[in-house]
């Protein structure tokens, strides 16, 4: 679901977390439909296709609706959303004994350096089997790319909320941005050759 | 002005540039093929993940979920009778009592550990053992005939008996 209107939806949020907290259950329903494709495509870059995505979600959401009384605003709802997502992910993780550097911030060392292209290249993205090939060059990038993507391109979140929902400094969002981006157009490159023929 | 660094190229997609780090970065490029080129090689790629849609839930989700929360919440919901006993439980213990409560339980404790804690042990002239070769040295174990065979002041004001070894010996059978 994309919004053009950040300032709206943040507007809306806020409208439906005031009625939560004033007690109407119904405003958590309209929360959880905001916001659940969104937190399942989140778990989907931390973890990959996995079949307990959804179950994932829900415990995401009955975490919220435990805690959503203690949010007192400091940072975005979507920067608080994640960041427990992100938590609950790396329990589940845990839990199966798989951990690994998914959630450090120092597992992004390489130099991705971009590839040459051709200056008139650009991809029809209408093409929906574009679409598909972008869709698998995305999964194909590593968590820490999947997940920088998803925030910075997908929600447009600012560093600051990106780095408060990932727990990593300022300066580490900068540069895993960029090598998410040069990891991608690497992976895109023959589709934009292909495209400039 | 060199060639741009690769967080300036983020930081001018992500709209996170100052008006004036924009510009010098807008005067370079225009005479910089290599640094437009990578701008726009980065930006394609962007634009391209920003066109992938959210992988949605399937059909029924928020149904779902409400129900889940709400047998969650029926089953950590107290009865009426603990409810009733919680809620008296809670009038009456107030936080504030709960602070009153924890400093006095402080003060007490406090005022334990002063008036024990100055407390000296009252110094009594105790009794030395002494033998004919030494101070006894285990005279917690020792039981020394009742009339000692002599007795001395040897440091002033502390009575010291002194007894022979074969008075120990007599008496214990262990020295």
């Amino acid at each position: 679901m994309e919004y053009s209107d950040r300032n709206e939806l943040h507007a809306r949020e806020n409208r439906l977390i005031e009625r939560f907290i004033n007690g109407d259950a119904g405003a958590f329903a309209d929360l959880a439909d905001l916001y659940k494709d969104r937190i399942h495509q989140f778990i989907i870059c931390i973890l990959g296709p996995d079949r307990e995505a959804e179950d994932i979600v829900q415990e995401v959401f009955i975490q919220i609706y435990k805690s959503l009384g203690n949010f007192r605003g400091e940072s975005s709802f979507a920067t608080w959303t994640y960041s427990l997502t992100r938590n609950v992910c790396r329990r589940r993780l845990r839990d199966r004994g798989r951990e690994a550097g998914l959630f450090g911030d120092t597992d992004d060392k390489a130099d991705y350096e971009l590839p040459d292209m051709a200056p008139s290249t650009e991809i029809s993205l209408e093409n929906q089997e574009t679409g598909k090939i972008i869709r698998a060059a995305v999964d194909g990038l590593s968590p820490l790319h999947r997940t920088v993507i998803f925030l910075s391109c997908w929600e447009h979140l600012s560093y600051a909320e990106i780095s408060r929902a990932l727990d990593i400094p300022v300066g580490t969002v900068r540069s895993r941005i960029h090598n998410a981006m040069a990891a991608l157009a690497q992976k895109l490159k023959p589709v934009l050759d292909m495209e400039a023929r | 002005m060199k060639c741009m660094d690769k967080g300036i190229f983020v930081d001018y997609l992500m709209g996170e540039l100052g008006r004036r780090q924009r510009a010098e970065s807008d005067i370079h490029m225009a005479s910089c093929a290599q640094c437009r080129l990578r701008l726009e090689t980065l930006r394609r790629a962007m634009n391209a993940a920003a066109f992938i849609t959210p992988a949605a839930v399937s059909e029924g989700f928020t149904d779902r979920l409400m129900r889940r929360i709400e047998q969650e919440r029926a089953s950590y919901a107290p009865s009426g009778l603990q409810e009733k006993a919680f809620s008296g439980f809670r009038r009456l213990f107030k936080p504030q009592w709960g602070f009153a409560l924890t400093a006095f339980a402080a003060c007490l404790i406090v005022g334990a550990m002063f008036f024990t804690g100055n407390r000296q042990t009252a110094i009594t002239h105790g009794e030395t053992l002494y033998f004919s070769d030494g101070p006894a040295t285990v005279n917690n174990y020792f039981s020394a005939p009742e009339k000692p065979t002599a007795t001395n002041n040897i440091s002033g004001e502390q009575k010291t008996h002194i007894y022979t070894d074969n008075c120990a010996t007599a008496k214990c059978g262990l020295l």
